[in-house]
């Protein structure tokens, strides 16, 4: 996809491909030409007329083939854009200058059009006047005869197709000042990368406390009274005793309790997994393990205890997701899981025997791909290597980024590994 | 019985009292703190009332991770003959292993999800089965627990069927309840009860073969 954002000239040369059309361009530059020189004699006016002539010369650079982008948004009105630009730091930087310059193109290029309109009224006028007898003056010369009426044309003609030229540079040499002008400076844009940074990080975390405080509300309220509907529909049913007749109603009400808080604590899982919290990274993937149904050779080392839970639960799904294609895909019933924690980046590889037919398909929303974004979101990343005769490996790293230093508060519990 | 009921959702709590009400079981103490289950104990034992066993929920205030699996490990070793009861809202990590772990040869212990307490007659004989000294593991807490090579011992590998036996045994089913639930005899039962036992290298002039055999079984 072009990014619109880049500055310069497109490949080739289409620069020079529409010469007719920068002559007209500059016409018009030449037309507005004088507002730019009162602008600039009355200097007050000069930041406000700056912002408009300025993108008057980002659109016509556009209009002869560059891509420079629009500053003011499409359908905003100009005069309230023109109040924010003036007081943007960018119109010093950019619309000012731009304005400048053009008033100073735009003295060779009211040059170039007298020149041109001079010499075609010379042209038209030698001819027929020198037809009708009167002959033409110019100066010390006198041109009465058709020889000299010809060379007239002919000199006139160099001249015009001299100042079309000459409009066609000056046309390239605005094309280049308002590509000087508009190269963002570089440090301009590593503030925005940082900017941009920060912000996903932001964002990030706040949907991860988003998440952990859905997981929190599911849990102490909807969970706690399905169980304990639960409990009073076996209390019942203890009551009534084995040989009523409403005994097997009962157990199918409290069965349909059970199926609600089954499906519920998947979904509160699959939304944030509350061992996380509450355990820890290391236990909550040691649980992990235990659960799945493939027989797991856990290996893991380094306290993970005080990792943000950001980090945290996406390393924590990127286990799951592994895990769950080992059993779906692998066609093996064993896996490794290793996690570490070294030199500040964490590590965490699920490799398996199997049929090693894993793979990203970036195309679809699959697990993976969505675990590689969630991992990128992190600033880490994930990486599968998958082959038929070796099985399959995947590997997720992330920076190893302290839940203090966000502001969370951190309920990680130390657990020692067991002898 | 006397019970105490250590449990923070309020809703819970008195579901669990009147379960247990319900079953002529008195509720001598009911808490919704770790810190509170320590120091209600502690009274208890100054006036020489312990309760005959505690039901205590795993994760608790203050710090809501384990604070309820902390607080019965220190009360095991104040009270070695105290019967515990914890009940998890999930299933992995290392509790089991923690709590089986700080144990010499006592049972006594029971662990269980806690959706299990809406199944009352079992829930009932399961906290008959602690406070006799027994064991009692959630089904699915094993499973998770035991994965890989878990039956190797001195004597040799337990076979497909002692695996069975000794799970089922881990669950606070009697002798009778194993030979039901595996189709077999109650002497077919015996006899792989005497296997295990054999393999694990427990004699039969021990006390409590049964509690070792299920504490070797869980700790491996």
């Amino acid at each position: 996809m072009r990014d619109t954002n880049v500055v310069g000239r497109p490949s080739g040369q289409r620069s020079l491909e529409r010469p007719f059309r920068r002559i007209i361009c500059e016409f018009v530059a030449v037309l507005l030409w004088p507002f730019e020189c009162v602008a600039i004699v009355f200097f007050p006016l000069l930041p406000f007329a700056a912002a408009g002539i300025a993108e008057f010369e980002r659109a016509r650079a556009r209009e002869c083939g560059q891509s420079i982008p629009r500053i003011r948004p499409n359908g905003a009105p100009w005069m309230s854009w023109a109040a924010v630009r003036v007081r943007s730091s960018p119109l010093w930087s950019q619309d000012v200058p731009l304005t400048l310059a053009s008033a100073v193109v735009g003295l060779a290029s009211s040059t170039t059009f007298a020149v041109a309109l001079i010499a075609s009224v010379v042209l038209i006028a030698t001819p027929v006047l020198v037809s009708r007898g009167t002959g033409a003056v110019f100066g010390p010369v006198e041109v009465s005869d058709a020889p000299g009426a010809v060379s007239v044309v002919l000199i006139c003609t160099v001249v015009l197709l001299l100042m079309g030229t000459s409009a066609v540079w000056l046309s390239l040499l605005r094309d280049a000042i308002v590509r000087a002008v508009s190269r963002p400076a570089t440090s301009q844009l590593v503030s925005e990368l940082r900017d941009v940074r920060s912000n996903r990080a932001e964002i990030v975390s706040a949907f991860e406390l988003e998440r952990q405080r859905i997981e929190q509300d599911l849990h102490d309220g909807v969970q706690q009274d399905l169980l304990a509907l639960s409990m009073s529909l076996g209390l019942l049913d203890y009551r009534l005793g084995p040989t009523s007749g409403e005994h097997d109603l009962v157990l199918r009400a409290r069965r349909q309790v059970e199926t609600s808080l089954q499906s519920l604590r998947e979904i509160v899982h699959g939304v944030h997994p509350k061992e996380l919290s509450d355990l820890g990274l290391n236990a909550a993937i040691t649980g992990l393990c235990e659960r799945s149904a493939v027989a797991v050779e856990i290996d893991i080392d380094g306290k993970t205890d005080e990792i943000c839970s950001t980090t945290a639960s996406a390393l924590y799904f990127a286990a799951s997701e592994a895990l769950s294609n080992v059993a779906r895909h692998a066609g093996t019933g064993r896996a490794y899981l290793r996690l570490r924690r070294l030199n500040g980046r964490l590590s965490l590889l699920v490799s398996d025997n199997g049929r090693g037919t894993a793979h990203i398909d970036t195309k679809k929303r699959t697990g993976l791909a969505g675990l590689r974004h969630r991992m990128q979101s992190v600033n880490g990343d994930l990486h599968i290597h998958s082959d038929p005769h070796k099985g399959t490996r995947i590997e997720a790293t992330a920076p190893a980024v302290l839940s203090t230093s966000t502001g969370e508060p951190s309920r990680y519990v130390s657990h020692e590994r067991e002898a | 019985m006397r019970i105490v009921i250590a449990e923070d959702a309020a809703l819970i709590r008195a579901g669990l009292s009147e379960i247990l009400t319900s079953a002529g079981h008195e509720v001598t103490g009911e808490v919704c703190d770790a810190t509170e289950l320590e120091n209600v104990l502690r009274e208890l034992a100054e006036t020489s009332s312990l309760p005959d066993l505690v039901v205590s929920d795993v994760r608790m205030p203050p710090r809501n991770a384990d604070d309820g699996l902390e607080a019965a490990v220190r009360l095991r070793e104040k009270h070695p003959d105290l019967p515990i009861v914890l009940l998890s809202a999930y299933i992995g990590g290392p509790y089991l292993r923690r709590l089986v772990q700080n144990e010499a040869s006592q049972g006594g212990i029971g662990y269980l999800l806690k959706e299990r307490v809406s199944h009352v007659r079992e829930f009932l004989q399961s906290l008959d089965v602690v406070a006799s000294g027994g064991f009692v593991i959630d089904p699915e807490v094993l499973h998770a627990a035991m994965h890989n090579e878990r039956d190797e011992y001195p004597g040799g590998h337990l076979t497909e069927k002692e695996r069975q036996v000794i799970e089922f045994m881990s669950r606070g089913l009697s002798n009778t309840q194993i030979s039901d639930q595996l189709s077999i005899s109650a002497q077919g039962t015996s006899k792989h009860i005497a296997s295990i036992f054999q393999k694990m290298g427990l004699h039969a002039d021990e006390d409590n073969r049964r509690v070792r055999a299920i504490l070797r079984w869980l700790r491996t």
